[in-house]
């Protein structure tokens, strides 16, 4: 390391860049490049240290779009890149890495002020692109969610229900020595099925409207946990608010006079609802009934709900709240087994709907505590919530 | 929404969601700037502005910024995952955009708008358009539109580079945004009235042609494209404006607007302006009767005098002419000879004026000079018969001079003076416009290559000092030299180019502390002179300078010029420069200057 000072001041740079953009790396991973440089790698070319980096820090395709657009961005200039043993050439180079560009000639040339001149010329004046400038700066193009792939995926690995099924092909070692202590003969050996993951998983997601900020971030998780949960069933399906609207408003009335009412009071008199749809694809387009879907995946099942729950616009709305208990009640009765995701932090759950379904729904923010929380809860452990339904 | 905006309404919704981000509000506000360089936006390219620009130190920011801009105010979705920001609001973030990161970050931001394919696509049009198939019209305005828009954002001032002319300049970027927006454009036909102190609501900017400002004193000032006209300038008398050229296109606003910014700054623009009119004032324009019956034939010609400082008035018949001569009094007349059905109408009008005793100054403009025509007319009382423009300004210019001499304006002609008068007036009224202690004319002789001028001395303020130096000496050297203006801010005695002022203080017992210089020119861009303005009166009670105290330099003038005086100077050396060049003027001044 001490050959360079100008990876002195770029490699730290790059790697706090790289923590911050959530790749799993630490002290020992920094100390794997110095070894590496010391041992005589990366020193050719600007691209060969690129690639270094990229061998030892990046493990994923997109990660290592991520750092060769960083690197890119903090390595001097090309033409700059060679190995001085001298400190002030380091800063120099540092300097040089962004180098103001001349003003753009549209600038220089500004008209006259005192004589603007107009001139009808016949058709519309040809485009010339010669004038335009394309800043050249490398950028990252891959999204940076607060979640990322494998965190998600880890997490979700632990959501696991083995079962013993399908044909014999494990040696049960416990049986066959139980057995041949009791028959006090050699017998043939104890087969039992493989273990497997029963584990069967609904995802409900809310789309559109103030979820449009969210899409690829609860596509990422989805996609995530659809590919790397290795669960037995995956079943994704999108809704807009509320899966199920129509709640009967009657039990409502109990509660006028009151400006932001709570359903504590009337709780045991909503009734579970399923009239609704469920829909198969993002763009809500393709509705399937929510009772079918309920049929089909939500027996047993791990239901999770992700959806801001009214907290992104900030509003109580009353309405959506019933509908909300109304259909999670229905839930009940397949499930007992669900958690909410909400992608907003806790402290915008404050005074909104969210905070109201949040009292009966175990709730959790969309990161990486929450979920880990979250799939506690669907692995059966205790979460107190104020108001269980 | 209504179409415009009010800008304190747009102002609140950007201050709304700077708080309502609270400890990161003015990093999500810089995130809203480059947010605001798309037409149209989504949740991804929100997404990849804030990785890239907002995730490293000294701006970091969560996620959740994303949702809050794409759900604040600011934003509108216009379709399915498909955000727009208000114009009014886009315009104000842009303006931020530019003023805090400048034209590099813009560029960069522009690469996220996926430059290849936006290449590709330009690329795409161009051949088309080249090929003749002009489907794409309408983007392509639009796009022109907002690119030639978005050049007048203010932006930090730059050598040279883009320097907003006062009075714009003097406004917040906020309100520069708000009078582009309300300015009207209209056009004006020649000899429509443009604008009047008796209908008065409005305050016009000059952008194409001349407007020729009337008073009710038979005087008029030719207002070129640039100029300001309206309500503001507060022009004591009766004025009429009226389109000079066939076509005159003016930004005009309602006064009303401009009454809302009142500011000093813009308070001595308005007062430079009225200066400038009203002193041009009094060289009284000489009015000419053009008798022509194909007037639009002579356009070219009555501009190329106009510029010489004389007005026209038009008739196309000899019994209008004579009608017009009975109204007014005019200075000269120029008339054509053939005016069907009469081949000898220019003799006609001669005539008849001459035998009612009518002895105003007569130059025929036809088709020959022959000698035998020239002589017929001359025979009849004219000046000449001509059909050379050159020989006829001439002609027009003597009859003028020898007229106005005679008998018009006595008092011009008596004192001689008149010159130096506005002169003085002109230069003490730019001394006053920004605040310096004194203002000093220096003229070129070019003869001696010498700047002279006279100055008067502290201990007595009647007697005049003549003072030359060499033409490339000291500050006011340096701008005939350069030809540039220079500022020279408090201690004017610790600049190492200041040996000329220290002596010159020396012999008119002075103390000089801070300049500030500007080079004059005459129309046709010669240098001519320098006015330079000396000690910018600190604001505030001092004692007065007292000359025993030399080189101490006293607490009265310890203070700088600016840019803003700068430019209010700028706005007035064209007038003056004009007036030096009027060459009775210049023996005059070079004979006898002080200011």
């Amino acid at each position: 390391m001490t050959h360079s000072p100008t990876l002195l001041e770029v490699l730290p740079d790059l790697f706090q860049r790289l923590r911050r953009r959530g790749f799993a790396i630490g002290p020992t991973d920094y100390e794997a490049l110095r070894q590496a440089l010391r041992a005589g790698f990366g020193w050719s070319s600007r691209e060969a240290l690129r690639d270094l980096c990229n061998a030892l820090w990046a493990k994923s395709r997109r990660e290592q779009e991520t750092l060769t657009a960083l690197f890119e961005q903090l390595a001097p200039d090309p033409d700059d890149w060679h190995y001085s043993l001298e400190k002030d050439d380091s800063l120099n180079h540092d300097d040089d890495h962004a180098p103001t560009p001349e003003l753009p000639d549209v600038e220089s040339k500004r008209p006259d002020k005192t004589a603007p001149k107009t001139q009808s010329s016949g058709g519309l004046p040809a485009i010339s692109l010669a004038d335009v400038k394309v800043s050249e700066k490398p950028f990252v193009f891959v999204p940076q969610f607060p979640l990322t792939y494998r965190e998600v995926a880890q997490t979700w690995r632990r959501l696991r229900r083995p079962v013993r099924t399908g044909a014999l092909v494990e040696l049960d070692i416990e049986g066959t020595i139980a057995r041949h202590s009791r028959l006090g003969v050699a017998t043939t050996v104890v087969l039992q099925p493989r273990r497997r993951n029963m584990a069967r998983l609904l995802l409900l997601v809310d789309r559109q409207g103030s979820m449009d900020p969210f899409h690829r971030f609860c596509d990422e998780v989805c996609t995530a946990i659809q590919q790397a949960g290795r669960l037995e069933e995956t079943a994704l399906y999108y809704f807009h608010n509320v899966p199920a609207e129509g709640a009967d408003e009657q039990v409502l009335e109990e509660l006028t006079g009151q400006l932001f009412p709570a359903l504590d009071p009337v709780l045991s008199q909503i009734q579970p609802l399923t009239e609704g749809s469920l829909y198969t694809d993002p763009d809500l387009l393709s509705p399937e009934p929510l009772v079918d879907v309920f049929q089909s995946y939500a027996a047993g099942a791990a239901v999770v709900l992700i959806s801001d729950a009214g907290a992104a616009r900030n509003r109580y709305r009353i309405s959506r709240l019933l509908d909300t208990i109304a259909f999670m009640k229905a839930l009940r009765t397949y499930t007992s087994h669900y958690v909410w995701l909400n992608p907003l932090p806790k402290r915008y759950w404050l005074n909104n709907t969210a905070a109201q379904i949040a009292r009966h729904v175990p709730m959790f923010p969309l990161d990486r505590d929450g979920i880990q929380q979250a799939v506690n809860v669907l692995r059966g452990q205790q979460h107190i919530i104020e108001k269980p339904l | 929404m209504t179409l415009a905006m009010a800008i304190d309404q747009v102002q609140r919704r950007v201050n709304d969601f700077q708080q309502r981000c609270g400890e990161y509000g003015e990093a999500a506000l810089h995130l809203a700037y480059h947010a605001a360089l798309p037409v149209a936006l989504n949740a991804e390219l929100l997404h990849l502005l804030r990785i890239n620009f907002f995730l490293d130190p000294p701006e970091v920011l969560p996620y959740t910024v994303e949702f809050e801009f794409l759900l604040s105010p600011l934003c509108r979705e216009i379709d399915e995952g498909l955000y727009e920001i208000e114009p009014e609001i886009r315009d104000v973030l842009l303006a931020g955009l530019t003023q805090t990161y400048g034209i590099d970050r813009t560029r960069d931001i522009a690469n996220f708008l996926n430059p290849e394919k936006a290449q590709q696509w330009l690329e795409t049009v161009e051949t088309e358009i080249s090929q003749g198939q002009g489907a794409a019209r309408e983007w392509f305005v639009a796009i022109r539109q907002e690119i030639e828009n978005q050049g007048q954002l203010p932006q930090e001032e730059e050598e040279g580079a883009l320097e907003l002319f006062p009075p714009l300049s003097f406004l917040s970027w906020e309100q520069q945004l708000q009078f582009k927006q309300r300015a009207k454009i209209q056009r004006f036909l020649l000899g429509q009235i443009v604008w009047a102190t008796n209908t008065p609501g409005t305050l016009l900017l000059i952008v194409d042609g001349q407007v020729r400002l009337i008073s009710d004193q038979k005087t008029s000032v030719l207002l070129e494209p640039g100029d300001w006209l309206g309500d503001l300038l507060d022009l004591s008398g009766s004025w009429q404006a009226r389109a000079a050229n066939r076509e005159v296109t003016v930004a005009q606003w309602n006064a009303e607007l401009w009454r809302g910014v009142m500011s000093s700054e813009l308070d001595r623009f308005w007062a430079s302006q009225r200066i400038r009119l009203q002193t041009q004032n009094v060289k009284a324009t000489k009015v000419v009767l053009w008798v022509d019956d194909n007037p639009d034939n002579n356009i070219g010609e009555r501009r190329a005098m106009e510029v010489l400082g004389i007005s026209f008035i038009l008739a196309t018949s000899t019994e209008e002419a004579l009608q017009k001569l009975n109204r007014q009094h005019f200075d000269a007349i120029i008339s054509d000879m053939g005016r069907p059905p009469d081949p000898q109408a220019g003799y006609t009008l001669l005539d008849r004026l001459r035998s009612n005793g009518d002895e105003t100054p007569f130059v025929i403009y036809a088709g020959s000079s022959n000698p035998t025509h020239v002589a017929e007319s001359r025979r009849r009382g004219a000046v000449g018969c001509t059909n050379n423009l050159d020989e006829l300004s001439r002609m027009v210019l003597l009859a003028i001079s020898k007229g106005s001499e005679v008998e018009k304006n006595p008092s011009l002609s008596k004192n001689g003076n008149d010159g130096k008068v506005i002169l003085k007036s002109l230069v003490n009224e730019v001394k006053k416009l920004v605040n310096a202690d004194r203002g000093t004319l220096w003229i070129i002789d070019s003869n001696r290559d010498q700047l002279c001028t006279k100055i008067q001395t502290v201990d007595d303020s009647l007697q005049e000092l003549e003072l030359r130096i060499p033409a490339r000496a000291g500050f006011a050297g340096q701008v005939v030299t350069t030809g540039k203006p220079l500022l020279v801010p408090f201690d004017l005695y610790n600049h190492s180019n200041s040996q000329t002022e220290k002596e010159i203080d020396l012999q008119v017992g002075y103390r000089t502390c801070s300049m500030l210089c500007m080079p004059l020119f005459s129309r046709n861009s010669s240098l001519i002179g320098v006015i330079q303005l000396v000690n910018k009166i600190n604001p505030g009670e001092y004692p007065p300078f007292d000359p025993a105290s030399y080189p101490e330099a006293p607490e009265c003038w310890k203070a700088s010029f600016n840019r803003t005086d700068q430019g209010l100077i700028k706005s007035l050396n064209i007038q003056i420069g004009e007036m030096l060049e009027n060459s009775e003027l210049l023996e005059h001044i070079i004979n006898s200057i002080n200011f």
